[in-house]
């Protein structure tokens, strides 16, 4: 990881959908974060708290309502359509769903090459070679190109998915969710095979996920979400040891510890009541409603994220 | 075979024999018989095969191309775009099958011509909406996306992504609406607006035979099984295409 370069940075990003008149659905809202060149930074939270809307608005692929994301300097919303398709080359995505994310209709060579095409890098021959070549390096084999699809499980789908962001030699790729559909034998795998990556090949990670588990196997820091807020960002071993905000607490205190003495003596933070809705939220901190520790304030004021300690940083009123 | 009928016999489709009407197939080498002009109703049900399926045809293709644009513009751009677009289809689709038919033809005057559009004014409407619902449906899943990510034109993701992946469907739909224009144009010649005599097509055929049931019931056989062939051709060749492009099916 080299601290002295950051590869991608969010400034006051916002994403809303229109979800009917008068309704808006604030799937992001107002966040801040940059990742290191190299760096791998963990992304938690609920299911539909905005990760994958994170994600694809960094890339571009839903328009920011308001910030800015600012890749290697340059803010990819206001890119031209060149300067677009050169950064199209340097980030890149694996998706959450194996199933639905590779094309039924083309063989597993025409998918993965579809970067080299589109970017016109390489023809003919040395294209077949360097579709065999990143077959054998995401753990498949070379006569595999030619089949379709279907014919794979999800974890070999997945492979295909990170042999096809890969192609292109990307700087910056988003992980969204890219183990949660495989069987937790597989999982460890495909961690090992994008950490082993990472290395090779100087990459640097937005890793997504919804439980904390994996995510610290492999994160360098980890920024926690809800409803489309960040509420604590932190080191990962920071963020395990110490959680600051009470729905880190709880999170945390729902992944099992495997000693049975510990297991039996801690005490379980549990969240009472359901996720609120996204859409038109109301003032103030956006987890009140579930905190414990709520006060007049938190109904009143969106709390700030604020450096509490070394790079930890947390967004609540009552910290 | 529709094509080449002329060669096939010596009696022309339009050659009346008022010695010969109504006689019994197999009779004289009339294979199906005559009509009550004495017309060789083989003959006829090849020439009218032309007819109707020239019909079924074009006016398939027409529907295809027309409802493909229309239907994928609306579910390509989607948002305002695409409500706009489908509202006109909404208001088109309330208005009667009939009242458009009969309007259509007072304003251009019965003929081939005029069936054929008839056809495909009706067709295109279901045909834009099932394209539109496809790829309203596909453009959103991930492998779209990916592609996206992987800065593909739209031209690229169009023509790679969407229609390969909607194609099913629209043939489908297709096998359905070339017997069933072949059917209208049945309909439309037995109402007395279809093709004009001495052309003859399967639907006029029937609508002719269809009077004289009890009589000379070949006249409304032939004609029938003809249709029934016809459609039951298209059907298979339709469920045959569709497992073809499935690469799922495909050994
Ligand atoms: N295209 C869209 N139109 C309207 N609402 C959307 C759209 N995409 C996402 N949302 C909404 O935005 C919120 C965040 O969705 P998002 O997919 O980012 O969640 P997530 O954190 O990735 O969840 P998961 O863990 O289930 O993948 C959800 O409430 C979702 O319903
Ligand atoms: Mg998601």
């Amino acid at each position: 990881m080299n601290k002295n370069k950051k590869v991608i940075e969010v400034k006051n990003l916002k994403k809303y959908f229109n979800v009917g008149p008068g309704l808006t659905l604030k799937a992001v809202d107002d966040l801040n974060f940059y990742i290191y060149e190299g760096e791998t930074l963990g992304l938690v939270g609920e299911s539909g708290c905005g990760k994958s809307t994170t994600g694809r608005t960094m890339i571009r692929l839903y328009d920011a309502t308001a910030g800015e994301v600012l890749f290697e300097g340059k803010d990819v919303h206001k890119m031209s359509r060149a300067e677009h398709k050169d950064f199209t080359r340097h980030a890149q995505m694996i998706f959450q769903d194996p199933y639905a994310s590779l094309n039924p209709r083309m063989t597993v060579g025409d998918i993965i090459g579809e970067g080299i095409d589109i970017h016109r890098i390489m023809g003919g021959k040395e294209r077949m070679e360097r579709i065999y070549n990143l077959l054998e390096t995401v753990g498949l084999n070379r006569e595999h190109a030619s089949r379709f699809p279907h014919e794979f499980s999800g974890g070999q789908r997945q492979r295909i998915g990170i042999a096809r962001a890969l192609a292109i030699e990307p700087k910056f790729i988003v992980c969204d969710e890219p183990i949660s559909a495989l069987d937790v034998s597989i999982q460890a795998q495909v961690v090992n095979l994008l950490i082993e990556l990472q290395r090779d090949m100087k990459l640097t990670y937005l890793f997504i996920a919804h439980d904390l588990s994996m995510v610290k196997h492999i994160s360098d820091r980890v920024a926690v979400m809800y409803l489309g807020t960040m509420v604590e960002l932190a080191s990962s071993t920071e963020l395990y040891d110490k959680p600051l905000h009470p729905y880190t607490q709880a999170l945390l205190s729902a992944i099992p510890i495997p000693d049975p003495n510990i297991e039996r003596s801690r005490q379980r933070v549990l969240l009472e009541g359901d996720v609120p809705s996204p859409i038109n939220p109301s003032a103030g901190c956006r987890f009140k409603g579930r905190c414990r520790y709520a006060k007049d304030v938190c109904h009143q004021q969106m709390p700030e994220l604020r450096e509490v300690g070394p790079d930890h940083f947390v967004a609540c009123h009552i910290v | 075979m529709a094509i080449f009928q002329p060669m096939f016999s010596r009696y022309s489709y339009s050659d009346q024999n008022l010695m010969l009407t109504l006689i019994r197939p197999g009779v004289e080498g009339h294979i199906f018989g005559t009509d009550n002009l004495g017309r060789d109703l083989f003959v006829r049900v090849w020439v009218g095969a032309r007819i109707s399926l020239l019909i079924g045809i074009t006016g398939a293709l027409i529907e295809l191309v027309i409802g493909i644009i229309y239907g994928g513009i609306s579910g390509y751009k989607g948002g305002n775009v695409d409500n706009i677009m489908m509202r006109i289809v909404d208001v088109l689709y309330v208005i009667p099958d009939i009242v458009m038919m009969i309007l259509l033809i007072m304003v251009i005057g019965p003929g081939l011509l005029t069936v054929i559009i008839v056809i495909s004014a009706l067709h295109w409407l279901p045909m834009a909406r099932i394209v539109r619902g496809q790829i309203l449906q596909v453009k959103e899943q991930e492998f779209v996306l990916a592609a996206r990510t992987l800065g593909a034109s739209h031209t690229r993701i169009i023509a790679r992504h969407l229609i390969p992946n909607v194609i099913g469907p629209i043939i489908v739909r297709l096998t359905f609406s070339i017997p069933g224009a072949i059917f209208l144009e049945a309909f439309l010649s037995f109402i007395g607006m279809g093709v004009p005599q001495p052309l003859a097509s399967w639907g006029t055929l029937a609508a002719a035979g269809q009077t004289q049931l009890i009589a000379h019931p070949h006249l409304l056989l032939f004609p029938s099984i003809a249709i029934s062939l016809a459609m039951l051709s298209f059907n298979m060749l339709g469920d045959g295409l569709r497992d073809a492009l499935d690469p799922g099916l495909r050994k």
